[in-house]
């Protein structure tokens, strides 16, 4: 350079895409860089323009318009009609490696309708009919006969439906992060009205119109899961446009953008599970148990394996004991007394039969109340811990083994349990301050968990220490927990999430956590529970439906391990009345090759959306984190 | 009367054939029988002629338009409404959307809400799943309205239309159905419908049944005369009363009975406004329906519902008489069967009404099962 200085390059942190795809309302939204406050996170906008864009070129038939399908394609959003996010082949893993971006969703807004409505249903109007909305709206009567509302609203429907058709397969096919922009409010202006469209029509009858139109795709795209960007709170006053916001009788001018940008980050920040990367989920799981046939339900979260032997009819007699199972053999294999092998490569098939599902055994407990009426009203049964022996049909000798008892019964009822001791829990207890409210101060487009805002006073959490952290890698990472977890799930495991919540008694309805719910935890994802505190049926134990659907309820001293499918299992922490109840809270996944056992604290979130590489910056673990992310190269489905 | 030459002849001598039964309808063909002399008035295709009345007076409309004639409509649909929308929003049922007008006290009430000298206090009737429906014109729409404002709007543009169509009409075609009626004890409002039956609740202390005298429909009928000429002196009204009979009384007569009171009292309301008032004309629909041997042809099987056939003869000695006009073009599938099917597509409260009683009283029966 003439005067000496050079020029340098700094890296920026790696900005989140997010498509605005549709109208000519995208246009607006053209090579915008933001940054949103709460997690700090860069976006960047790209934005296509297809000229024309209506609703009948999203989908037609029942399946998506070939050109538009061309046209996300073309975006690298889908690839051979599934979302690229979701492809697991060798190619698309290496990319996925060598990009470094989690393989989540992808953030879509679309904008679409505009042209519906301006070139049907306001050219039937025109200046010659009125709409009377059957529902509050401060726009008045034009005096103009009235068009009988149901015949309006199913030129709206006929015209709309093969956009919000559209919508929800894009989400079946994976973008789930795709969102519906509202139409815009019209323009005030009657004049240029007139000029752009060459028709009259009063303002109050394209209000109407717009919010007819705009109050059938909430409620569809609402039906249908699909989420909506609504500016018109912000950009209206009285119902109408306000003037900073007028551009040129169609589109809002730029000064609308961030509202809807901010809208969409604060929906996505607020609604993660759906992000789970099922395929490298699946893959992972497929890595760490060498199972090949495991069957994922997107819908329900449940996981089968297609190769399980049929259980024996429970009046047959139980063959004689035969020969150990090779996957037990080689668990507990005299060869490798007191080590198992942490490396998958070195176990190259594990064949795992799991025992035939006897008849839950029932204790006589004490009656507890429901406060849910949406679950069966009738008394719980009441399991003491330790868990009762139950009667397995396989032919396995029992076991004084508590470990192995737990996981038999995790096996035949997907819900065990373990002492781990009253001292432990008491240290574990003494260990952590529960100063910290609901909000998820690490929430990010990345993970799956809380929203922004605390859902519940009555909940509190902390955040563990690395001394902590360590303790529990220490306690969980013994052969003996090793061995448990593996017979449970058939292949080592890692803490994903490891978290204290101390729950407070209250008299309301529980909500979150303390409402009958299934996770949705991704495959080969487990949850655990250890009670800190004493938990009886005033301190709000652990409940779950079993397989005859009969609710049971799970009190235990301090130092109980509860270790369950979440997925499968519709359960809760039921509201404590009484006592409070301090509990650690753990999520279980399969470990990759060479991972190591790794405790980490994500605060309020769950679990990531890709498991081989997310963000950590501002978590913690045990070992501790080199880095702000974990990225690990998996290899390749068989 | 028309003298004879001789004035000590007997008087009969000089009778025209029109009034004569052997020349007028014994040695006439049944179809061709027309039972009308000569008209009060004319009519001509440029004439803005309206109607209204109980459900036969669809035919009449129906053939008006058919034939070319200036149906006058106040409240049309929207020129893009598709044929099977603008038929179940019954827009160019009427000459406005007001439904079936079954009753002279039902008429002069539509009137007088027109003109805004009568509000009746009835409330619109709230149906399931949020729906609106108007106490005077409850089937004016499929399943109502959608909300009491949409009813509340819609009410008053067809109001705003049935005084356009009374002041600008040049003649009006009311066809009388029934004496029987249901109002409200309040105010006397009456009802197309009995209240109830296919919307809205009955209640016997809200609601009473009547059945009109031949002097109260005389009266109605010369308040309805009075109201007309109040907007448009030049107005000319052609009564005609339907042939379709009762399909239910709520008197404790024989329904037949109840019938021929109701027809029988309409025809005398119908000749007493002819007497009276020169701008008003009775076209004898009745008559060629039920008294020209062509009941069995021009009745469907149910005995009630007029067959094509019936409607042809009816519509042709309509145009006949006020138009001057020989009968339509002959159906192309040459002599129709006696007694051929009606066409299924008249609006028909009664019919409708029926229908939904029906429709309950079988699945309010033990055990029973839907067919069909």
């Amino acid at each position: 350079m003439q005067d000496g200085r050079a020029v340098r390059i700094d890296a920026v942190t790696k900005p989140t895409p997010i498509y605005v795809l549709g109208d000519s309302h995208v246009l607006g939204f053209k090579d915008l860089f933001f940054r949103d406050s709460y997690t700090g996170g860069d976006y960047y906008t790209v934005s296509r323009y297809y000229s024309g864009f209506a609703a009948g070129g999203v989908s037609s038939g029942g399946a998506l318009v070939p050109a538009f399908v061309k046209a996300l394609e073309y975006e690298g959003l889908l690839k051979e009609g599934r979302a690229a996010h979701l492809r697991v082949g060798p190619m698309d893993l290496a990319v996925a490696y060598a990009s470094g971006s989690a393989q989540v969703p992808p953030l879509i807004i679309v904008f679409c309708g505009d042209i519906d409505l301006r070139g049907n249903l306001l050219q039937y109007l025109k200046d010659e009919c009125d709409l009377i909305l059957p529902f509050e709206a401060p726009y008045p009567a034009t005096g103009k006969p009235p068009l009988p509302y149901d015949v309006a609203l199913q030129l709206v429907q006929e015209r709309l439906e093969p956009l919000v058709a559209g919508l929800k397969t894009l989400h079946d096919l994976g973008l789930v992060r795709t969102y519906l922009h509202t139409i815009a409010p019209p323009t005030l202006n009657a004049e240029l009205f007139r000029q752009v469209h060459g028709f009259d029509c009063p303002a109050a009858t394209r209000y109407k119109a717009a919010v007819m139109y705009n109050r059938f795709l909430t409620r569809r795209c609402k039906e249908l899961g699909v989420p909506v960007l609504d500016v018109w709170p912000e950009v209206t006053r009285d119902g109408y446009l306000l003037p900073e916001y007028e551009l040129d009788g169609v589109h809002l001018a730029r000064e609308a953008n961030p509202i809807s940008l901010r809208a969409l980050v604060e929906h996505a920040l607020n609604n993660t599970p759906p992000i789970r990367n099922v395929e490298r989920y699946r893959l992972l799981h497929e890595m760490a148990t060498g199972r090949t046939d495991h069957v994922y339900d997107v819908s329900t979260g449940m996981s089968s394996y297609t190769s399980l032997p049929a259980p024996p009819e429970p009046e047959a007699a139980p063959a004689a004991p035969a020969a150990p199972e090779p996957v037990r053999a080689a668990v507990a294999a005299p060869a490798k007394r007191g080590r198992l092998r942490s490396s998958l490569g070195r176990v190259k098939r594990l064949v795992l039969r799991w025992a035939p599902r006897p008849a839950p055994q029932a204790v006589a407990a004490p009656v507890a109340e429901s406060r849910n009426d949406s679950v069966p009203k009738e008394a719980p049964v009441v399991l003491t811990v330790p868990a009762p022996r139950v009667e397995a049909a396989a032919p396995e000798a029992e076991s004084a083994d508590p470990f192995v008892r737990a996981a038999r019964q995790f096996k035949a009822e997907w819900v065990c349990s373990l002492d781990l001791g009253r001292e432990l829990a008491e240290k574990w207890r003494n260990s952590v301050d529960y100063r910290l409210d609901l909000a998820n101060r690490h929430a990010r487009l990345d993970w799956a968990g809380n929203g922004l805002a605390p859902y519940n006073d009555y909940i509190r959490t902390a955040e563990p220490s690395a001394e902590f952290l360590d303790e529990i890698r220490n306690h969980f990472s013994s052969e003996r927990f090793t061995r448990f977890f593996h017979d449970c799930f058939g292949c080592l495991v890692t803490f994903l999430n490891f978290r204290p919540f101390m729950s407070l008694p209250h008299e309301d309805k529980g909500v979150g956590p303390q409402s009958w719910h299934q996770d949705g935890c991704p495959p080969g994802v487990f949850r655990a529970v250890i009670y800190l505190t004493d938990v009886d049926a005033d301190a709000g134990p652990f409940e779950y439906l079993d397989a005859d659907k009969k609710r049971r309820s799970v009190t235990g001293p301090a130092g109980t391990l509860l270790v369950f499918d979440a997925n499968r299992l519709l359960h809760r922490g039921s509201p404590p009345k009484r006592t409070e109840r301090k509990v650690l809270d753990v999520v279980i996944a399969p470990r990759a090759d060479g991972q190591p056992f790794t405790v980490l604290w994500t605060g309020l979130n769950n679990w990531p959306g890709d498991p081989f590489q997310y963000s950590v910056s501002g978590m913690k673990a045990s070992p501790p984190l080199t880095g702000a992310e974990i990225s690990f190269k998996p290899r390749a489905a068989a | 009367m028309h003298p004879p030459a001789d004035p000590c002849a007997c008087p009969y001598e000089a009778v025209p054939k029109a009034q004569k039964w052997v020349d007028a309808v014994a040695n006439v063909a049944d179809d061709r029988i027309n039972p009308h002399t000569a008209a009060r008035f004319r009519l001509d295709r440029t004439a803005k002629v309206a109607s209204a009345g109980s459900c036969f007076a669809q035919r009449i409309s129906e053939s008006l338009v058919a034939r070319g004639f200036n149906y006058h409509v106040t409240e049309a649909a929207p020129r893009w409404l598709p044929a099977d929308r603008v038929k179940a929003y019954n827009y160019g049922v009427y000459s406005a959307r007001y439904g079936n007008v079954y009753t002279s006290l039902q008429l002069v009430q539509l009137v007088q809400r027109a003109l805004g000298t009568f509000a009746p206090e009835e409330a619109p009737w709230p149906g399931e799943g949020g729906r609106w429906f108007d106490p005077f014109r409850p089937r004016i729409q499929p399943n109502g309205f959608s909300s009491a404002q949409e009813l509340a709007a819609d009410r008053d543009h067809h109001l705003r239309a049935v005084r356009s169509l009374l002041a600008n009409l040049d003649v009006f075609i009311f066809t009388l159905g029934m004496t029987e009626a249901w109002r409200a004890r309040r105010d006397g409002a009456v009802f197309p419908i009995c209240p109830g039956c296919v919307a809205g609740r009955f209640s016997p202390d809200a609601y009473e049944f009547h059945n009109f005298s031949v002097q109260e429909v005389i009266d109605h009928l010369d308040q309805f005369f009075q109201l007309l000429a109040g907007v448009n002196p030049r107005a000319r009204v052609i009564l005609t009363v339907s042939p379709v009979p009762l399909m239910a009384t709520m008197t404790d007569r024989h329904v037949l009975q109840a019938t021929v009171y109701s027809k029988s009292v309409l025809r005398v309301a119908a000749e007493e406004m002819v007497r009276r008032h020169p701008n008003a004309d009775y076209f004898a629909s009745y008559e060629i329906a039920v008294a020209t041997r062509n009941t069995h042809r021009y009745y469907a099987a149910d005995k009630r519902s007029v067959t094509p056939d019936g409607v042809a003869h009816v519509m042709d000695a309509f145009f006949e008489t006020y138009v001057g006009e020989g009968r339509a073009a002959a159906p192309s599938s040459g002599t129709p069967a006696p007694g051929a099917a009606p066409k299924d597509d008249l609006v028909c409260d009664e019919l409708a009404m029926f229908e939904a009683l029906g429709k309950k009283r079988f699945q309010n029966q033990p055990g029973a099962r839907a067919t069909g």
